[in-house]
This record gives structure tokens, sequence and C-alpha cells, in this order.
């Protein structure tokens, strides 16, 4: 439930006005528009590309950290979301298309686009609804190694249960000796399904890549976590 | 806001600022090949969501995992949304992460893309290891747990049967020098045989027996 703005955890922040953080603006873009900004970007040289966005970092950082600060509870997570507003910053801004509008607006659809992300999967208020979300978390992990008898396609899922299945399977192949633990982490991370090419990034033989495999998707069957899924299927 | 927390926020902000541009200029060199001025470093997100689960399991938030090691906290925010392109990444971070997350940093370099040591001989030092370990558990030995007259003597012991030994494998008298036997039968020059005084002589020879015997048949007939 969302707080009233006087018990909010970003009050004390957001009352205390704007920041005090002052960086100078880089010479060349320092009294620039938006359009000019754009344009320098994409078709300017390096140097100029380079300072264009920086200006533009400078100028509407703060804003963006402190809308989402407002709607978030931890100084932490609000960090991490801004972030990814910068990474989706730097993957599309040679797609921006002037239209007039500011980029600060568009900066803050991205944000309200990410926040929005990280509550798609709200957090748990009952125990059905903690054990549902781990048990799509154990079936991702299941899934993308293959621990199926029967091939299922990878599906895509909601980036905060793709976090879930990180840490589980962490937690799970610390479990595992060195060498099935990187066959496991090379077939989970890179999707590497060859034996060759595992072989290959591991230095090792082919078939004593397949004799550990064999063995480290009979330990994670067994494992506690994987256990009851296994269970459930049969 | 703090003091100390603007100081933090400033210095966060200015860093990852830094990092930032840094990025975008790599995207900007990568975009005349292909025509997309995006780098996309798959192998850089893929450490990314390894650091987070490794950190997650630690219970360490990214300021805990900052304080505890020289990284700053928007190094860790940038490695994390794999902001920073895996060839950045320097192996000195690697090597603080796995300190603090308890972590092996071959897995680290694994997830890279980089060179690991090869898993063979890696398997046997570890194996070799275990079976000291277990031999030395077993048989009770440990140094610790014994008296210290009792580890000294042993000691001395080992040194002494060290000192014999280099004494007795050492340096001992030096043996008679070999006589030298020349192979070879000395023979005087004027002796030795040469196929032209060989052929001179013989010819001499010849015509000393020929008149010889010219004189003797002389004398017959």
């Amino acid at each position: 439930m969302q707080a009233f703005d006087s018990e909010h955890p970003s009050r004390r922040i957001l009352s205390a006005g704007p920041w005090p953080i002052h960086f100078p603006l880089p010479a060349k873009t320092k009294e620039a528009d938006d359009e000019t900004l754009i344009r320098l970007i994409t078709q300017g040289s390096r140097a100029e590309s380079q300072s264009a966005l920086e200006t533009i970092f400078i100028r509407h950082h703060e804003d963006i950290w402190r809308y989402v600060r407002s709607r978030v509870s931890s100084a932490a997570d609000t960090d991490e979301i801004a972030a990814g507003v910068w990474l989706v910053v730097l993957e599309k801004i040679y797609d921006f298309v002037w239209t007039g509008a500011p980029i600060k607006s568009w900066l803050l659809s991205i944000a309200h686009r990410k926040i929005l992300e990280f509550f798609s999967s709200p957090p748990p208020l009952s125990l059905e609804r903690l054990n549902e979300s781990r048990n799509e978390a154990l079936h991702f992990i299941a899934t993308q190694l293959h621990l199926f008898n029967c091939s299922e396609a990878p599906q895509q899922i909601n980036p905060n249960v793709k976090k879930e299945a990180d840490e589980l399977l962490h937690k799970m192949i610390l479990r595992l000796s060195d060498a099935e633990r990187r066959i496991i982490m090379l077939i989970y991370f890179e999707e590497t399904e060859n034996a060759t090419e595992v072989a290959k990034r591991l230095g090792m033989n082919k078939n004593t890549i397949r004799v550990y495999h064999k063995r480290a998707r009979d330990k994670l069957r067994e494992s506690p976590e994987l256990s009851g899924l296994f269970e459930k299927a049969a | 806001m703090s003091a100390e927390e603007l100081k933090r926020r400033k210095a966060h902000t200015k860093e990852f600022c830094e990092i930032l541009v840094r990025r975008h200029g790599q995207n900007y060199y990568s975009s005349y090949d292909n025509q997309s001025r995006v780098t996309a470093d798959e192998t850089a997100s893929r450490f990314g969501r390894y650091l987070r689960a490794a950190r997650a399991n630690a219970g360490l938030s990214i300021a805990e995992l900052a304080a505890q090691t020289k990284l700053s906290e928007a190094t860790f925010v940038a490695l994390e949304q794999g902001l920073i392109l895996a060839c950045d990444i320097r192996p000195k971070w690697l090597r603080e992460l796995a300190n603090t997350l308890g972590e092996n940093i071959e897995d680290f370099n694994l997830i890279l893309g980089r060179q690991i040591s090869s898993g063979n001989s890696r398997w046997l030092t570890e194996q070799i290891l275990i079976h000291w370990r277990n031999l030395l558990a077993h048989s009770k030995i440990s140094l610790s747990s014994r008296p210290i007259y009792a580890t000294g003597s042993a000691i001395l012991l080992c040194f002494v049967i060290g000192a014999f030994l280099f004494v007795g494998i050492g340096p001992s008298e030096q043996p008679p020098p070999r006589r030298v036997v020349n192979s070879f039968v000395d023979v005087h020059p004027e002796r030795r045989l040469n196929m032209v005084k060989a052929e001179l002589r013989l010819e001499n020879q010849i015509l000393v027996l020929s008149a010889n015997l010219g004189n003797a048949s002389c004398c017959r007939y």
C-alpha cells in the first residue's frame, strides 16, 4: 500500500529541496538546447557526442533520481533503476527522433517504465504468492538446464523472477565441484549446449565433460530446491 | 540529506557520469562497421547477473560491498548493469570481488570469457592436497598438539640426519689420476708407411734384383 506523502520514506529527501550537486557543464554544449544536443550526439564528432551526452546527464540525472526515489522506498533500488534508465538511453539515443518534445519527458517516460518493471511482480503478501514466484524461478532454471526429460522451449519471464532464478542457481551450484559448477554456469548463463564448446572453454576432454555434466544434472535434480519440482512433475 | 551522504552522492554521480560517457564513446567507435551504434556486450550483462546473484547470496548491499572493497558504488552499479565492457573489467577488481564475496576468481574469468587454468591440472592439484590433508588427519601429525621439547627434538633429529647425509654424500677424497694410455704406436717418421717411398724402394729393389739376376744369368750362360 502506498504510504501517505507525510509518511513516505523519500519525504526527507524530497523536502530537502534540489540537490546542491553542481557539476560544470562542458564548455562546447553549455548553452545548447535539446535539439542541438541530439544533433551533436547523432551527427557530431566523438568528442562532441560525448560532451552532449554528458550535458544531458548533468542536466537531468537529478530529476530522474528524485522521480524514481519518490516511488521507490530504498536509495539502493533507486540507484539501480536510475542506472537502468541511462542504459536504455545509451541504447536508444541514436534512434531518438526530434519531434519538439523535450528530452526530459522522454527520460521520465523511460524511468516510469523502469519503475513499472520493478514493481511488475509486487512484493509477496502471502506464502502462496511467495511460492508461486519461487516455483516460476525454479521452473526457469530447470528449463534452461534441460533438466526435464521432455524438451521445453525457453520462455520469456519477468526480470525479477530471472533475478531470483539467478540467486537460486548461484546457491545451488555452490554445492557442486569446480568442474561441475563451471559446466552448469556455461549452460545457464551462456546457453552453451555443445559439449565440444564447453570442453574447449574449460580445457578438458569432451567425454569428461559429458560425465561431469551427467553428475551435475543428477545432483541438481536431487537438490532440496528442485527435488520438489520433479516430484510434482512425476 | 546529511553532508556525508551528500558528499557520497556527489562522488557517485560524478563517477557514474564518467562511466556513462566513456561507454557512449565506445558505442560511437563501434558504429561505423555495422551501422548500429550500440556495442552489445552480452558478456558484461552475464557477469552483472552473476555478480548480483553472488552479492545477494552473500547478504550484502552495494554500499556494504563498496565499504569492504576499494571499488566505488558507481562502479558496482555499472558492473551489475553491464555498463562496463568486459574488456574494461580489471583483474584487480575481480580479485577484490572474489575475496569479499568468497567466490572463485576462475568463475569470474569463465563468465567473462577469459582464459582459465586447465581443469585437469587444477583437479589433480586439489586431489593431491586432499590426499595430504587426509593423511595428516589420519596420522594425527600435528605440531601444535605436541609439547615444545618434542617438536624441538624432532627438528634437531631431522637436522642431524640431514647433516649426516650431507657429510656422507658430500665430496670425498680425490681419486688417483688415471694414467693416460696412448693407444697409438709410436713409429718413427722414417719407418712410417709412405706409398711414394714404398714404391721407390720397391723399384730400387726390382732394379737391383734384376741386375743381380742379369749377372747371375751371365754367369750361368
